[in-house]
């Protein structure tokens, strides 16, 4: 103990001291820094791979789930046999809805997920079952088959399965967000350590200059480099990192959430006027008030009697993508469907009131007709527009994560030079003083 | 003014043999409610429900001005001739009722017992039933007695009651039609076997009895029965959408619902138990244009009279109600001949 001290009061033994700490931060901090890149890789590859996928599928899920519910309608308004392409497209839904439900299950749900995945999974059949049942009856010209269909949306579809896989898509979009701040945030920890090994570096250049009359020691300014390396690259990359995984969010997964929101949005109010026209008006025209009000949420509604405007989601999809010319235009087309929509679905309900049924429906169910063209035009501009904004999405994360690349062997490297330069230079050091 | 007594008269008596033609006329005449059918069912044991008494005479109706017309010689400047010159009738109806007023899911056309009413009040002003020679308009049940005093329609035929309370906008014709609620139970050998004439009072406790909010049944049902547990349905085919899944015991309102639902499902349900009210059907008419009532009055009894309102009967509502075809409800008129 006492030699120790004895060592620390002498210039050598405080050289040593002075080294060993310098060695003992910079390899500190380099670990720091490379737990922190590696940490930001995973949050980065996570919102590539896990969290962003995870949300895709959610979205499929809702999207084939509306589908069917809109679909189904449809198939049943159309009297007779169904066509073929309504009929398939059915299928298509459900078989679509449950192969994502699997691949969402096998990919290793757990806790909420997986509470909301089964309760999808086990409702799914039910409502199958009872749409096949309403089928079946109206086929034999049963107009119970109505009743069994509203059943089957009313209280299976939307009452139990849509809101689950709402659900399962807000925690989808919870966990995005969060890998996603990971990945972008300021590594403070990792920088002030390394600043503090930088202020070290000096600190000992200026005693060791002091107590030898010479001007710089080598190890020492080597150290201090390599230091002032590691804060510039770490700055630069996390830096260009987050520039490039926060585009993935402002041209990538924001605008898909919103457009995906206003399809789903489109996707209800086609339902509701499907199951507007199979009630034939036992519902006392909730169908037809759901679809006006859904319509609101979709192309927003005017301020009237007190009550505050209400911007629609494809305004604030075209709000969002008017950075990215290619997106924005498939927002206006769809916009532009929906104008056309509404007039086609006025029609629709004149019609209707005019006991002129077949012509109500065929506007609905046939391919050519005005309210299902309409329709089909937004649905398919908004279905553009998600694809490319995913494909935007891919590319930013992508970027985002190649800007990481070689940082954490970076950071570790550097630390590595900055001890072993620092020791290298307070070894030469000591040694003239232990030379005779 | 002779031929008007002598020619229903003459009818009657060349069809004896149908059932409920046989009320006299004077009873008629003097507006008091007809004798029930032969072989009518049992009254419960409270009492024999009746019409709408707040008000005298509520089922009279206006006396037809003699035979029906022919279509080419309608009386020039009536409601009829300026039906016949614009071309068609509109007509305000429901296109859920089954099986009065329905959309045919096979064909999405509209079909009903109301629907061929009107096709034939259309054929006795057009003298012929071209598909456009009536505009269907759907009109909710509580705007009916709006749209016609409004001139929105023409006329309504959509299970409509006759009451005081819509005898004060709207005039009715004649009844066409003898409804009362009922129960609609499963054929399973236990419910379809039990005894209903205690009316809905003596029902099971806890039976689960599907109604459907809002309507003068589940009304009936609350005040009468309070120890069954009533089921909610959106709809009439809703409650039995929840009778075959096994959700509810029994459905009640009125047997003309009850029967479009049995013929649905026509193997394993059946109606059961007397009516437990009288609803009489009438179709509703502007109060200022009497001619045309009594035009309509005129086209009823010629249905009654030449059997077609029996083939309606059995097109629509079949065996639901029981195997026979029921007489028609016989005319009753305010006015004298």
């Amino acid at each position: 103990m006492g030699r120790l001290i004895r060592v620390g009061n002498t210039t050598p033994g405080l050289m040593l001291v002075t080294g060993v700490a310098l060695v003992l931060i910079s390899l500190l901090a380099g670990l720091f820094a490379v737990l922190a890149v590696d940490r930001r890789a995973d949050a980065a590859k996570a919102v590539a791979t896990g969290s962003e996928p995870l949300g895709v599928k959610t979205q499929d899920i809702y999207r084939a789930l509306a589908d069917a519910d809109a679909t189904a309608a449809a198939g049943l308004l159309e009297g007779g046999v169904e066509s073929a392409d309504v009929r398939e497209r059915y299928q298509q839904a459900i078989e679509t809805a449950s192969r994502k439900l699997i691949e969402a299950t096998a990919a290793g749900a757990s806790g909420e997920v997986a509470d909301k995945l089964a309760v999808i999974g086990v409702q799914l059949p039910e409502y199958a079952r009872l749409v096949e049942r309403a089928r079946a009856e109206t086929r034999q010209g049963n107009t119970v088959g109505a009743a069994y269909l509203r059943s089957a949306s009313k209280n299976v579809m939307r009452a139990k399965i849509l809101p689950a896989a709402t659900a399962l898509h807000d925690i989808a979009e919870k966990r995005l967000a969060g890998d996603h701040r990971d990945a972008t945030s300021t590594p403070w920890a990792p920088l002030s350590l390394l600043l503090v090994a930088l202020a070290a570096c000096a600190g000992a250049l200026w005693f060791f200059a002091r107590r030898t009359h010479r001007r710089i020691n080598i190890g020492l300014l080597i150290a201090g480099l390599a230091t002032l390396v590691s804060i510039g690259w770490l700055w630069a990359a996390t830096g260009t990192s987050r520039d490039h995984l926060d585009r993935s969010r402002s041209d990538g997964w924001g605008p898909v959430e919103t457009l995906a929101q206003a399809r789903f949005l489109t996707l209800q109010a086609h339902g509701d006027e499907s199951l507007t026209l199979v009630m034939r008006g036992s519902d006392n025209g909730q169908y037809e008030a759901d679809f006006n009000e859904v319509w609101g949420r979709l192309v927003g509604v005017d301020a009237r009697d007190g009550r505050p405007a209400v911007t629609g989601m494809l305004a604030t999809a075209e709000r969002v993508t008017r950075s990215d010319a290619g997106t924005l235009a498939k927002v206006k087309a769809a916009r532009a469907a929906a104008a056309d929509w509404k007039k086609a679905h006025e029609e629709v309900i004149t019609l209707y009131g005019n006991g002129q049924f077949e012509q109500a429906v065929a506007k609905v169910t046939k391919a050519d007709g005005a309210s299902r063209a309409a329709f089909t035009r937004i649905d398919e501009a908004l279905a553009a527009a998600v694809t490319e904004d995913q494909g935007d999405f891919a590319r930013s994360v992508r970027r985002g994560r190649d800007a990481l690349g070689g940082l954490g062997v970076g950071m570790g490297v550097s630390a590595l030079i900055a001890a072993a330069a620092t020791v290298d230079g307070v070894r030469r050091e000591v040694g003239r003083y232990n030379r005779p | 003014m002779s031929t008007r007594i002598a020619l229903p008269a003459l009818v009657c008596a060349l069809a004896l043999t149908v059932a409920g033609c046989g009320a006299g006329s004077a009873e008629r005449a003097l507006g008091r409610p007809a004798a029930p059918p032969a072989g009518a069912p049992r009254a419960p044991a409270e009492a024999v429900p009746g019409p709408d008494t707040s008000c005298p005479n509520v089922l009279a109706s206006l006396r037809p001005g003699g035979s029906l017309p022919a279509p080419t010689a309608l009386p020039a400047g009536s409601t009829m001739d300026t039906l016949r010159r614009r071309g068609f009738l509109i007509a305000g109806i429901d296109q859920s009722s089954f099986p009065f007023g329905f959309v045919d899911p096979r064909s999405n056309t509209l079909r009903g017992f109301d629907i061929d009413l009107l096709r034939e009040v259309a054929k006795a002003i057009f003298g012929d039933a071209g598909p456009n020679r009536v505009q269907f308009r759907v009109v909710r049940n509580e705007d009916r007695t709006v749209a016609i005093a409004r001139g929105d329609v023409d006329i309504v035929a959509e299970t409509m009651t006759i009451n005081c309370e819509r005898r004060q906008s709207v005039e009715f014709s004649s009844v066409y039609f003898r409804a009362g609620q009922r129960l609609l139970v499963q054929r399973d050998g236990t419910a379809d076997r039990a005894d209903y004439s205690g009316g809905l009072a003596a029902l099971p406790r806890g039976m689960r009895v599907c109604s459907v909010p809002g309507s003068t049944s589940i009304g009936l049902l609350r005040r009468q029965a309070p120890q069954v547990s009533v089921i909610e349905g959106d709809t009439w085919a809703g409650c039995l959408v929840l009778l075959q899944q096994g959700q509810a015991d029994a459905v009640t309102t009125d047997d003309t619902i009850l029967a479009g639902l049995q013929a649905q499902d026509h193997v394993f349900t059946v109606v059961v138990g007397d009516k437990l009210t009288f609803e009489p059907y009438g179709m509703a008419i502007a109060k200022n244009r009497g001619d045309f009532v009594r035009f309509v009055n005129a086209v009823l009894e010629q249905l009654r009279r030449n059997g077609r309102w029996g083939e309606l009967y059995r097109e629509y509502l079949g065996t639901s109600l029981g195997a026979d075809t029921p007489a028609p409800p016989e005319a009753e008129y305010r006015d004298a001949t």
